[in-house]
């Protein structure tokens, strides 16, 4: 074992294949984007340091869709959460039917954002499944216009059904890990079950339903598909006006500050996150 | 404290019989163990008293009330467990006040009652710690901390001790006694340690198959056993088949001997039971077990044990240390009639 310590050398060479990839990928492309952004790289036209980018970006229609995308990415996150926690819980249990409904649950996971977006429509549509089931109970006497609302409910709606089976995943994961004994510890003292999961359930999950909402939260914050889609027509999400910009209206230094924006902002949540996990693991072990 | 009684609970999973059809009565403020292999039922009858586990029939009582479906929340009963289950994301304070506050105590008598239960644990001073960073021996003593602090109708172990190194489980297992007798708490304890059930309760229910075997005091289990199972399980023994020839004779391929005690009728198959100490190296005129030859010496210290074999049978001996005995030695032994259990 005593000359067989791989070198300092023989380390950097081993990791250059996987970190070399995304070092060259992540930091050179923001890089890129951001000089861009200050016009000192530019796809059209001269290139010289102008903060005019930054300048004309800041209107009331960048600040319309950051809201709108913040909006939707908190929503989402958060929206999925409430449905998707109850669930764990449930699945957890292995009652009966919960290998159905386990199985049944991951398929969004498998179906692309767009194609989500169209079955959702589907059911939402003023002529959708939803609408025609609701006039026929007798609930409404017209079709309810659930598409391209100014809030966003049907993002919000779709954002749920395609993210669910990725919270279930990981927060049934967490769970997997607190040992019977501590729950029936607890039961043993006198907790009912309600009691069980707010002093125990909750806090020892605690890790991964704030893993599971930043990721969700990450995701949904940069959509692009669902909101053209289904979104409202104004505002639009800080990725639909980036596409504007730079495809339609060819303002590629603008559009550059808006990936600027949405990567500083996914960043920025990264890091709330993994402060928060620390502090969390901290208070475990 | 209260008097806890099982009427013929069994729990089957599949066609595997766990527990079956268990009678037992444990007295107010009583220490029963129950002992025996794993797999023999123990700890699904501990479970059952905890309410983890219903019984698929039978009735279990504490006192005068029924708690077969009583759930476990509000059967007031409070369980050391082997892995001590302490909750990980709280103080040590907070791991002791939790049965109070479920409860819902007063906040004055729920720090008077911690610092009480610390106290008898000797954890003061540690509050504020998270169990990570305690040791073994101090996550125990919280586990047991957390458990007497509700003042519970019945105290229940499982296999409290099995995580602890041997020299802190003989003080740990003391303490537990102590405090157990201190309190006067009715406890129900699980293991399969022979020493430590023999060490620590008033009573031992003996388990096996799902079945209880015997339920004795700890000197009467170790010298009468019932079964064969009882004596092999409790210790070493050397049980033997023989065959009864009327006069309380027992003919037996080691050897004659005396049995008192249950009068045995000619010709019947029984099996005698004696244990490797009350083997006694013997002048020919009384010995009851000759030629034996030394197998192995192993050297224990104050007494070494012998195996040796008598025409094809091997038997377990202990004797003095300074006895000098080899391998290939040639001896003849005693055992007094009064130390000769036959046995089912």
């Amino acid at each position: 074992m005593n000359d067989m310590q791989p070198g300092r050398i023989t380390l950097l060479l081993l990791i250059i294949p996987g970190a070399g990839f995304i070092f060259l990928f992540l930091s050179a492309a923001i890089l890129m984007t951001f000089l861009q952004s200050i016009g000192l790289y530019s796809l059209v036209g001269e290139s010289h340091l102008t903060a005019s980018y930054w300048l004309s970006l800041m209107d009331k229609t960048f600040f319309d869709s950051f809201f709108f995308s913040l909006k939707v990415g908190v929503g989402s996150a958060f929206g999925t959460l409430l449905f998707a926690y109850p669930l764990a819980l449930f699945l957890r249990r292995r009652r009966f039917g919960a290998r159905t409904i386990g199985s049944i649950i991951k398929i969004p996971l498998f179906v692309p954002a767009l194609v989500a977006a169209f079955l959702i429509l589907n059911v939402l549509a003023f002529n959708g499944v939803l609408n025609n089931v609701l006039l026929w109970i007798g609930i409404i006497d017209r079709p309810m216009r659930m598409l391209n609302d100014t809030f966003g409910w049907n993002v919000l709606i779709i954002q749920v059904w395609k993210n669910l089976p990725f919270q279930l995943l990981i927060i049934a994961s967490v769970l997997e890990t607190i040992q019977t004994d501590i729950e029936d510890a607890a039961r043993n003292l006198g907790a009912n079950p309600l009691r069980v999961i707010f002093h125990i359930v909750l806090p020892l999950s605690a890790p991964g339903i704030l893993i599971a909402v930043v990721l969700v939260f990450i995701l949904t914050f940069g959509d692009y598909a669902i909101t053209r889609v289904a979104g409202p027509v104004y505002p639009s999400s800080l990725s639909v006006l980036m596409y504007t910009d730079a495809f339609t209206l060819q303002q590629w230094g603008i559009a550059a500050c808006i990936g600027m924006v949405v990567i500083v902002a996914s960043l920025a949540f990264v890091a709330i996150y993994a402060r928060a996990a620390r502090m969390i693991q901290g208070m475990g072990r | 404290m209260s008097k806890l009684r099982l009427a013929g609970i069994t729990r089957k999973y599949g066609s595997f019989t766990a527990v079956d059809n268990i009678d037992l009565e444990v007295s107010d403020g009583e220490f029963v163990t129950l002992l025996g292999p794993s797999g023999c039922g123990k700890t699904t009858t501990l479970r059952m008293v905890a309410g983890f586990i219903a019984p698929d029939s039978g009735e279990i009582w504490f006192d005068d009330r029924r708690m077969t479906d009583v759930p476990p929340h509000r059967r007031n009963t409070a369980m050391v467990f082997q892995s001590y289950a302490l909750f990980p994301h709280m103080s040590v304070a907070q791991n002791v006040a939790f049965g109070l506050k479920m409860r819902n105590l007063p906040a004055a008598e729920q720090v008077k009652r911690i610092d009480e239960a610390l106290d008898m644990v000797s954890l003061r001073g540690l509050e504020a710690r998270r169990p990570g960073q305690l040791s073994g021996g101090q996550q125990q003593r919280v586990a047991l901390a957390r458990a007497i602090v509700t003042r519970p109708d019945i105290l229940l172990f499982d296999e409290p001790l099995s995580n602890l190194d041997a020299k802190l489980r003989e003080k740990v297992r003391l303490e537990i006694r102590e405090l157990q007798r201190r309190l006067d708490i009715t406890t129900l304890y699980v293991t399969h340690d022979q020493a430590e059930a023999l060490a620590i309760s008033d009573r031992i229910v003996v388990m096996n198959g799902g079945r209880i075997e015997q339920i004795g005091d700890p000197g009467t289990i170790y010298r009468a056993p019932r079964s064969a199972f009882v004596a092999d399980f409790l210790g070493a023994a050397n049980i033997v088949d023989g065959q009864a020839v009327g006069g309380g004779t027992v003919e037996s391929p080691v050897g004659n001997f005396a049995v008192t005690g249950a009068p045995l009728s000619a010709s019947r198959p029984v099996k005698l039971s004696w244990r490797p100490e009350d083997m006694k190296i013997a002048a020919d005129g009384s010995a009851n077990i000759r030629d034996a030859v030394v197998r192995s010496v192993v050297f224990r210290g104050n007494f070494i044990e012998l195996l040796v074999e008598v025409a094809g049978h091997p038997l377990r001996a202990q004797l003095d240390s300074d006895l000098a005995v080899q391998e290939g030695d040639v001896l003849s032994f005693a055992v007094l009639a009064s130390r000769i259990r036959v046995v089912e």
